[in-house]
């Protein structure tokens, strides 16, 4: 496919050196490293400017369906790196004998219904735009290519690895793992918080939060008779079954999903502020302190009395869609408390401001905001 | 030349690492680090991750030898030449780090 490309474009050697150290060295007294580093701060400048054209406007990266309704494109890319790939199912295709290729068709599907349904949201865009999604990642290791032991959201769509299949499966088994990704999206379209640090956890969280609420929306769904009974966990079938792990997150215990296994470790994720991780890896930690908002999250959702996705989830929906693309765990929890109060009633707030109080916390009691007065009653 | 690793992110979130000290590798170990590390053309520090990707695997590799080297690539923006280096770095890589 001519349009194609390495996991979403590659660019080796594309290496960011620092602005600073490139202005210098076009300032060397040798004429090769100068001649080098002015091409180099040419190519810098101009891969910042497409970031940040792309950043400001994640449109750019949508690919609009045809009706601007639901519109699935599952792509295979045949183990390789090179994305999308070859089109093997586009909405509307019966079912494909590849299970991989059915359930990122089906989950996204649910992931679409579940903010049409209950969020009046067309789409991750809400303008429709078509849910891509390639199955059967590679990863090159330079020599040849190994199942991607990953998923992620490259930006404008969705890629699924098989995984090693001693720690992971594939990818696509988890309906909370694909609404997790599409979720991304849809933060590309909203919030985009910067993914770094506090805002980058809030990132994750927002993800988990709507990932596990579109499994249990879509376990209530098609529950007939009894209930099913509520889990917090996160790719719970993902990980290869073993007394060391049951997931990869446990949003009401963060820190427990999988304890001292062989090739796991100890699940890092705390549950309160005091026990935050403050190191650089994994961007600062934004896989690790997302487990403190989903903890305040759960609590708040289970201390209400309907579905989580109804208050709690409509609460951190419309935090989402305004909180600011560099906001801290403060703000958020004075968003949603501010949310809660004024849309939702004082039960609502108590239950949010004393989540977020659980976690460590503590955001002053919020004022009503007050309706703008009309040219009428100022008179 | 000593090699710290750690890789970190993805989906899963999980961070495993390794240190590799050259000096204290049998010879043909040794040569076979040394070529992978030139082969990948690490000589200067920077960081190259997508801005637009979520859940990405990020990976960390300083090199000590005269002076230290720092690169942080996503899966990414990781650069052909220098996957052969960490499909090594990943082989020895074991949980911790945090």
């Amino acid at each position: 496919m001519s349009g194609s490309h390495r996991h979403g474009g590659r660019q080796p050697l594309a290496c960011i050196i620092p602005p600073f150290l490139l202005e210098r060295m076009a300032e060397a007294g040798d004429a090769a490293i100068r001649r080098r580093a002015v091409v180099d701060l040419a190519q810098a400048t101009a891969i910042q400017a497409v970031r940040d054209l792309v950043r400001s406007m994640p449109s750019l990266l949508a690919t609009p369906s045809p009706g601007c309704c639901r519109e699935r494109l599952v792509y295979d890319a045949r183990g390789r790196d090179e994305l999308p790939g070859r089109l093997v199912r586009r909405e509307g295709d019966r079912r494909s004998k590849d299970p991989a290729v059915n359930e990122a068709y089906d989950h996204c599907g649910a992931t679409y219904d579940f903010f049409r349904d209950v969020f009046d949201r067309n789409s991750l865009d809400d303008e429709g735009m078509s849910l891509i999604s390639s199955v059967h990642a590679g990863e090159s290791d330079g020599h040849g290519y190994q199942p991607m032991n990953n998923a992620f959201w490259n930006g404008s769509q969705m890629a699924y690895g098989d995984g090693d299949g001693v720690v992971f499966e594939r990818f696509t088994r988890s309906l909370d793992v694909v609404a997790h990704e599409l979720t991304h999206g849809v933060q590309s379209f909203t919030s985009n918080l910067v993914y770094r640090g506090e805002s980058g956890a809030l990132n994750e969280h927002f993800a988990d939060v709507f990932g596990v609420l579109v499994r249990q929306w879509s376990q209530a769904r098609a529950a007939t008779t009894e209930p099913v009974p509520r889990s917090w966990l996160i790719g719970a079938e993902l990980v290869v079954p073993a007394p060391t792990r049951r997931a990869v997150r446990d949003m009401q215990r963060p820190g427990t999903a999988f304890v001292e296994d062989p090739l796991l470790g100890t699940d890092p994720q705390p549950g309160h502020m005091r026990d935050r991780y403050r190191g650089s890896a994994d961007r600062g930690g934004v896989h690790i302190n997302s487990g403190i908002p989903n903890r305040a999250f759960v609590l708040a959702a289970e201390a209400l009395d309907d579905q989580p996705w109804e208050t709690a989830g409509r609460i951190w929906y419309d935090t989402m869609l305004e909180i600011p693309s560099r906001a801290g765990f403060e703000d958020a929890a004075r968003i949603t408390l501010r949310i809660a109060r004024d849309d939702h009633g004082a039960d609502a707030a108590k239950a949010v401001r004393e989540a977020w109080k659980a976690v460590g916390i503590t955001v002053p009691t919020a004022k009503k905001r007050q309706r703008p007065q009309t040219a009428g009653e100022t008179a | 030349m000593k090699i710290s690793f750690t890789q970190s992110g993805g989906f899963a979130g999980l961070v495993l690492s390794c240190r590799i000290d050259t000096a204290v590798l049998e010879v043909t170990e040794r040569e076979t680090v040394e070529r992978l590390v030139i082969a990948a053309g690490i000589e200067e520090s920077c960081e190259c991750v997508s801005e637009t990707a979520r859940d990405a695997v990020t990976y960390e590799i300083v090199i000590e030898r005269t002076t230290q080297v720092r690169v942080v690539f996503d899966e990414i923006r990781l650069p052909e030449e220098a996957r052969p280096l960490v499909a090594y770095l990943k082989g020895h890589a074991r949980p911790g780090g945090v």
